[in-house]
């Protein structure tokens, strides 16, 4: 004699299933919505952090076109490069010309520019520098095999 | 007959709860959902706003801040141009995945840049649009006389 096979839903089963399921559906909806907000923040940092740098740009290129049109005249003024350097030394204090600006609170644009008689100005250092004394590194080397 | 129907009636009552219930907390991660979506889709463009400014920045430093030079560098890039009345602006568009737009009807985001000058500087406001909405910007200033010795 055949035994008859009966799937049957026990009750409670549903109301089991409905708790796995939400507590599924709720964890994964909660991790996506912190994800995407993440990313948002690094989204709106980079946005941010590229803004400060083309600002500090504006400002170096700024410096530069001030003092090239202050370095223009000293240039017309001028007979020869003796008198040239002597008259920058006495409007800069010194043949080099520095600024600097900031990009971030680690980061800054260092220009530097230096006086010469036949361009008027080289452009000496233009670069973007990171404040390493505001970080810190850990002295223990990894644990690589060799 | 009377434990089946009173076995059915308990299942019914709790097929009832049950999606009631779903129903209830469905609202919820629906929600959820839908902001983490339009969050990452903001987010999306953002950064996709920024690698394109980045890209036109560069190019503008490039180009010395002069346009016509400008212009030729984003054709050599097979970027596509938008036709402006105002010779100071130049408009570049792209696609939903953000390249070049072949046709207007490819078009979903446009950079505008417009070209001026603030004394010895040459300038340009860039502005990454979403059709009305602004998404990102940017100024950019350039001297372009680099210690040539040429006038400014």
């Amino acid at each position: 004699m055949k035994k008859r096979l009966s799937y049957r839903l026990h009750a409670g089963t549903a109301s089991i299933l409905l708790v796995f399921l939400t507590l599924c559906l709720i964890s994964f909806a909660v991790l996506t919505r912190v994800n995407a907000n993440a990313d948002l923040r690094l989204s709106t940092k980079y946005a941010d952090r590229t803004k400060s740098y083309y600002d500090a740009v504006g400002e170096a290129e700024r410096f530069i076109a001030e003092t090239d049109a202050v370095l223009l005249t000293l240039h017309e003024e001028s007979a020869n490069e003796e008198e040239y350097f002597e008259k920058v030394r006495a409007h800069f204090g010194d043949l080099t010309m520095r600024a600097s600006y900031e990009i971030g609170a680690f980061q800054s644009l260092n220009v530097t520019l230096r006086a010469d008689y036949d361009t008027r100005f080289l452009v000496d250092d233009y670069q973007v520098v990171t404040d390493e004394s505001a970080f810190s590194y850990d002295e223990e080397p990894l644990n690589l095999p060799r | 007959m009377n434990k089946t129907a009173s076995r059915s009636t308990l299942f019914l009552l709790e097929m009832i709860f049950v999606i009631f219930f779903f129903a209830l907390t469905a609202t919820v991660y629906v929600r959820l959902f839908a902001s983490a979506s339009s969050t990452a889709s903001a987010s999306r463009d953002l950064t996709e706003s920024v690698i394109a400014a980045q890209n036109l920045a560069e190019l503008f430093y490039a180009a010395d801040g002069d346009g016509d030079t400008l212009r030729t560098y984003l054709k050599d890039q097979q970027m596509s141009l938008a036709d402006t009345d105002d010779d100071n602006t130049i408009i570049v568009t792209y696609t939903d995945a953000w390249e070049a737009a072949q046709s207007a009807d490819d078009v979903s985001y446009t950079a505008h840049m417009v070209l001026h000058t603030d004394g010895a500087l040459r300038c340009a406001d860039l502005t990454i649009r979403d059709g009305d909405r602004d998404i990102y910007t940017l100024t950019l200033k350039h001297y372009p006389v680099r210690g040539k010795g040429g006038q400014p």
